[in-house]
């Protein structure tokens, strides 16, 4: 039986892997934000875990905070290649790290930064 | 939350949204970028304006420690009948851009939402209102 083209357009690698990649965020744009979003829920939620089970207490304000700025940091490296990032999700991502770092300094105690 | 946390608190908040918005903005200049957070008009002034409060509220700082430290109190005086040594005005204009910044960037201009910020933004005012009234009355500020 023959085999049944695809209903999709395969990823053209020809030309290397970041076109294949870039067809591909083009393709389905949701890609990046999801990208994003796993990053910044393996760095807070897998710190938040290894530090409860280190010490017993979780400082959810301080991983947030971290997860946020590793994922700005990607994304800011992202912002160098043409057709990956887009305005809105950079400026999203500059926006929630602003406001973890609101809720980081919100949280702290006197003798605390 | 005592005063003296507020205050810090809101100062390294606005530090923190200068710095976060110049290292992109910077990024985006001295490399060559397809997305410049430079487009986003809201996030540079909101930059822009917190650190122009930032360096009128140093200003004023020193300015009222300048007049702590070279005032004089006789026997028998009267108390300071003014709060103008505990100023904390410009901090609260800089928290209400960030906060309304940030609803706005990630809620957009709906006006379900709007309840959120005017919520919030009411909270604050209240609380430095708490604040100012306390240290006017002459209580610890802390």
């Amino acid at each position: 039986m023959p085999f049944a083209p695809p209903n999709y357009t395969m990823p053209n690698l020809s030309s290397g892997m970041d076109d294949a990649i870039i067809g591909t965020v083009t393709a389905v744009p949701i890609f990046i934000p999801m990208f994003l979003l796993f990053v910044f829920g393996v760095v807070t939620i897998g710190g938040s875990i290894s530090q409860k089970r280190r010490t017993g207490l979780v400082d959810l304000p301080m991983w947030a905070t971290m997860g946020a700025m590793t994922t700005l940091m990607i994304s800011i490296a992202m912002t160098t290649f043409e057709g990956m990032m887009n305005l809105y999700t950079l400026s999203t991502v500059v926006t929630i790290t602003i406001f973890c770092g609101f809720w980081l300094f919100m949280d702290r105690g006197r003798n605390e930064i | 939350m005592g005063q003296i946390k507020f205050m810090v608190g809101m100062a390294m908040v606005a530090m923190f949204a200068i710095s976060i918005v110049g290292y992109t903005t910077n990024f985006a200049t001295e490399n060559t970028v397809a997305v410049d957070i430079g487009d986003n008009s809201e996030l540079v002034n909101l930059k822009d304006t917190s650190e122009t409060n930032l360096i009128s509220f140093a200003s004023e700082a020193n300015g009222s420690l300048d007049a702590l430290f070279k005032g004089s109190l006789q026997q028998a005086d009267t108390a300071l009948a003014t709060g103008s040594s505990f100023k904390t005005i410009n901090e609260k204009k800089t928290t209400i851009n960030i906060i309304t910044e940030g609803f706005r960037g990630i809620f957009g201009n709906n006006t379900e939402f709007g309840v959120l910020l005017t919520t919030l933004v009411s909270l604050i005012l209240i609380i430095s209102g708490l604040y100012l009234y306390k240290t006017w009355v002459g209580k610890n500020p802390n």
